[in-house]
């Protein structure tokens, strides 16, 4: 993460001055966080957003006293109890996540599986349900946790339900910034083809050596792809065939219904 | 409720380190709930008691990085970029580590111990516990168990109960007779200021204030506590400063719990 926030500038390139910088630092500062990163101290933070540490300082003492951030043990930070509310309130603008929770727990308790919905921010997918049946390796992720579009099997998913032309314009956009890319492209581009034959996407093994995943994208009333629906587990268990004889036919399914139902019609804000 | 708001104004603006620009978007993000209802800038103005100019700005800083997104009639709402903001931080992370630096915190401000317990039978066990450097804390770790009837944490558990359901767990009946009385007095000012103070029935000179977490069913899920040695922290501390403190932490764990 960089300092993205110099004051702006508009498409005259003139600054934006309706921009408040001080609102767009503090909450890249919260973005700093994540499930591997949980407690990060002050100067890290300065490094990690390209602010000056007064700057940080000043950001942080705001968060903590209306507890966004709280402070642990070594002078370091942790997100606050409030921000849930906040991601629950942004999950709650996705009528879908919810709707998909039912039906994605029957999937996962029935294959033995992990199945994942999410939704494109940027560059990245951002698991919006996560349903895990027990005592099976998955992979860990967590509702609001962040994948590469690229180079995950959920982002394949999503990126099979566009035309080339969208697609190709995605992949120049966030390719640079995705160093695992040029290793995958091939791989990708196999995935894709088969998707035009078969409607949804296999990955074996790509991502994860020995962990094998389906996935198919979710499309808005304008059909366009909105989210990735994937269902994954260990390859001892879901052998291509068992993925492609038995789970993709109920994951299309699923994503149909999906698409049918009364939460779709209310929209998406991504 | 606006936090910003919240906290007292004069001592906000008198504050030079405390950026208000931050705050107030945040007050802004704060004022959506779980209904995935959308707001006009008017609405959200009003809610915060803030100018329109000043609203509309912030807005239109959070809709130009993604954090809200713009409905029909121009209405905003939090987008998808909002789970960035430490949200999957926090999302998958037990009651008890969720609550940790925050009993970590009272302990060490009170120099006492402080944690968070569930019923187990006619006990409370410990799913939490942190204590100050103070070497006058009573000798609790996560697992322990102290009974409902003689402990703040059972006190906090019988207080968040309906009054008829008391006395299945206030158990056995010989101890309860002694405790009861007390308990009683406790219960007034539970009643009255939201959690509950066991002056040293449990264990002689030490003294606890507890409050229970409810959950959706109406029932208390967990209960927490902060307490210390008589002799570092007074009654007075328990009810003016501790108390409220814990009555503050049960509602935000229980808003998420």
């Amino acid at each position: 993460m960089t300092a993205r926030h110099t004051p702006r500038r508009g498409a005259a390139d003139e600054p934006d001055r309706q921009f408040v910088t001080a609102l767009a630092r503090g909450l890249d500062i919260l973005g700093c966080f994540s499930a591997s990163r949980p407690e990060i101290g002050g100067t890290q933070l300065a490094a990690m957003t390209g602010l000056p540490q007064p700057t940080v300082w000043r950001l942080c003492y705001t968060m903590v006293r209306l507890g966004y951030l709280v402070p642990v043990s070594g002078d370091k930070l942790r997100p606050g109890i409030p921000v849930l509310k906040l991601g629950r309130a942004a999950l709650a603008s996705i009528p879908l996540a919810e709707a998909a929770r039912a039906p994605m727990q029957a999937i996962a308790n029935r294959f033995g599986s992990a199945s994942g919905m999410g939704a494109r921010d940027g560059g990245r997918m951002v698991f919006v349900q996560r349903c895990l049946s027990e005592a099976q390796l998955v992979m860990n992720l967590r509702v609001g946790a962040r994948l590469p579009l690229l180079t995950s099997a959920v982002g394949w998913g999503l990126l099979a339900g566009f035309d080339q032309g969208a697609r190709d314009a995605l992949i120049a956009e966030y390719a640079p910034a995705d160093p695992r890319w040029p290793e995958v492209r091939t791989a990708f581009h196999k995935a894709m083809a088969s998707y035009a034959k078969d409607g949804f996407i296999l990955n074996l093994g790509v991502f994860h050596s020995g962990y094998n995943t389906v996935a198919v994208p979710v499309r808005g009333l304008d059909r366009r792809p909105l989210f990735g629906l994937s269902c994954a587990g260990s390859a001892s268990t879901h052998s291509a065939a068992f993925l492609r004889g038995e789970v993709a036919p109920v994951l299309l399914a699923t994503a149909r219904t999906l698409e049918q139902s009364p939460e779709a019609q209310r929209g998406h804000t991504s | 409720m606006a936090r910003t708001a919240a906290m007292d104004e004069t001592e906000a603006a008198a504050d030079r380190q405390f950026v208000a620009a931050l705050a107030r978007g945040l007050d802004i993000l704060d004022c959506f709930d779980a209904s995935g209802c959308s707001l006009s800038v008017s609405e959200i103005a009003m809610l915060l008691g803030l100018p329109q100019p000043t609203v509309w700005r912030l807005c239109h800083t959070m809709l130009s990085l993604g954090y809200l997104t713009a409905t029909e009639g121009g209405r905003v709402q939090p987008a998808l970029a909002v789970l960035r903001l430490g949200y999957a931080t926090l999302s998958e992370l037990p009651v008890p580590e969720l609550a940790r630096p925050y009993l970590q915190e009272l302990a060490d401000r009170f120099n006492g111990a402080a944690g968070m317990a569930v019923r187990d039978g006619l006990d409370m066990r410990f799913v939490q516990r942190c204590e100050s450097d103070s070497q006058l804390v009573l000798n609790l770790r996560i697992g322990s168990r102290v009974p409902i009837v003689t402990s703040a944490m059972g006190w906090a558990y019988l207080a968040g109960l309906p009054a008829a359901a008391r006395i299945a767990v206030a158990q056995p009946p010989e101890v309860w007779q002694l405790a009861e009385p007390v308990f009683r007095r406790a219960l007034e000012g539970f009643v009255a200021e939201g959690f509950i103070i066991n002056p040293g029935v449990l264990h002689p000179g030490y003294n606890t204030a507890a409050v229970p977490v409810m959950g959706a069913d109406g029932l208390p899920r967990f209960t927490l506590n902060c307490g210390g040695a008589a002799s570092v922290l007074s009654l007075v501390q328990l009810r003016t400063d501790v108390g409220p403190k814990l009555r503050t932490l049960a509602g935000l764990i229980a808003a998420v719990a």
